[in-house]
């Protein structure tokens, strides 16, 4: 008799998990960039959520629980080894970024090339997305694709909310530079239009101490 | 609010991430000022752009049966006999000691485990990647000057997830990665210094005919033992009474 209990709770389990295939696998294909890796990816993820649902307490979020045990899966095996290399690039290509952009006041009025990247086409975008380094792609793919919060992101991946931001700030900054290059390419703008503005990483809990203790913010 | 710091906090105010008070000074700024009004507008068409172009197809045929199989072939969970290395402590006795302990900051730390804490926080990217303990042991040979041999923990759960070279106190050390949901737990192996070289040697306990010994830094705790020549340091950022579960398995479902 409970046996047959326990098969149901399963099969509940399993069937709730499949609700959230399609943004998983949505997501899988963003950040691997290739729909066999993709599929793989989903394949494993849900083979190892039923291995350890016993893991998942009732009650809480399962998407973002099957979100987390895909980015651990990811992390494992398709950037594990790409990682050195993808850091540095990072790092690298900010410079650039710093060096090739202006600063200074921004302009009173709204500039048609500063809006290039609504002429831009779904795969310039995609394309444009797979140039950023995955530990900054795996932030935004999680705030600007799928929604979700920074707590929500840093317990899926692990790292403190902190890091949630300035992954996410620079994160964007690269996408920003990264579809400039491809307006450029396409000649929607002029080389030297549309500069993305670096700006400065928010610290949300120093911007609360001192917004609390009544001092002026910066 | 100034034009300055709701420029910064522009991406947290977009994101939700700001509470009733935050956004109603932040919208009273947007309001009064047409610069950062023009920054909101341009930031939230980027994303919106950005959002709509990057919806992804729908997972494709086949994928959602393909996934069913699979996860009915699986079995519940994985679970591994007690019997291996540290297992056969019965479990009530292993609970008891995990009940009985208390614990309190231990001062004096010695250089070598606070090397190890520091090695595990940084989390450097393992160089071998396997589940397999025997695997990353042959991984070892010729690379280090000992022979590297890992416990078999008992623990179900507990991940083995790699391997990569590392120094501890000078000394060449093997780093092994383990992972339990969240938490990652660092196992270094070197050839023993000798009795000199202190593992907190004040927690002690016996646990199958090894000493082990506990230590805690910054919310780490250090479960160090020596064996057949090597000292063994295993780092995590759970409290001793966890780390403790981790080496008998008890707690196990």
């Amino acid at each position: 008799m409970w046996f047959q209990w326990k098969k149901g709770k399963r099969e509940t389990f399993e069937e709730q998990a499949l609700e959230h295939l399609d943004t998983l696998y949505g997501t899988a294909l963003r950040l691997t960039g290739r729909a066999a890796d993709a599929e793989d990816l989903v394949h494993d993820t849900y083979v190892r959520a039923v291995r350890f649902r016993h893991r998942f307490e009732p009650g809480t979020n399962l998407k973002a629980w099957m979100f987390k045990m895909m980015f651990n899966l990811f992390v494992n095996r398709y950037r594990r080894d790409r990682r050195g290399r993808e850091i540095r690039e990072g790092h690298e290509r900010d410079d650039l970024v710093a060096r090739t952009t202006p600063g200074g006041e921004l302009a009173s009025t709204l500039k048609p090339e500063e809006f290039f990247f609504e002429k831009l086409f779904s795969d310039d975008v995609v394309r444009a997305l797979d140039e950023v380094p995955a530990d900054f792609r795996m932030v935004v793919i999680l705030a600007d694709v799928n929604g979700f919060s920074y707590r929500q992101i840093s317990e899926i991946l692990g790292i403190p909310v902190g890091t949630v931001m300035s992954r996410l700030h620079r994160g964007r900054r690269l996408l920003r530079e990264s579809l400039r290059e491809f307006a450029v390419q396409e000649g929607y703008i002029k080389p030297g239009d549309g500069a993305v503005e670096q700006g400065e990483v928010a610290d949300l809990e120093s911007y609360r101490r001192q917004r609390n203790s009544g001092g002026s913010v910066h | 609010m100034e034009c300055s710091e709701a420029s910064k906090y522009l991406q947290v105010y977009l994101d939700g991430e700001f509470d009733e008070a935050e956004r109603r000074d932040m919208e009273a700024h947007l309001a009064a000022c047409p610069a950062c009004q023009r920054q909101a507008e341009l930031e939230r068409r980027f994303r919106e752009s950005v959002r709509s172009r990057l919806a992804a197809p729908a997972a494709p045929e086949g994928l959602r049966e393909r996934v069913r199989a699979a996860m009915a072939a699986e079995p519940e969970a994985r679970r591994i006999p007690r019997s291996l290395l540290w297992g056969s402590l019965p479990a009530a006795a292993a609970l008891l000691l995990v009940l009985s302990f208390t614990w309190t900051v231990t001062s004096g730390f010695s250089p070598l485990l606070r090397e190890a804490v520091e090695r595990h926080t940084s989390e450097p990217p393992v160089e071998v990647k396997s589940s397999d303990a025997d695997e990353v042991e042959s991984w070892f040979q010729r690379k280090v000057a000992f022979r590297v041999a890992l416990p078999r923990f008992v623990r179900t759960d507990l991940d083995l997830v790699g391997a990569r070279l590392s120094h501890l106190a000078a000394r060449q050390a093997a780093l092994v990665r383990y992972q339990h949901g969240r938490q990652s737990f660092s196992l270094f192996v070197l050839a023993d210094p000798g009795p000199g070289e202190d593992i907190g040697s004040k927690r002690c306990q016996r646990l199958r005919k090894r000493e082990v010994c506990f230590s805690e830094l910054q919310g780490y705790t250090v479960v160090a033992w020596r064996t057949h020549g090597l000292l063994y340091s295993l780092v995590g950022d759970a409290p001793p009474a966890h780390m403790l579960q981790v080496l008998t398995g008890a707690g196990d479902e």
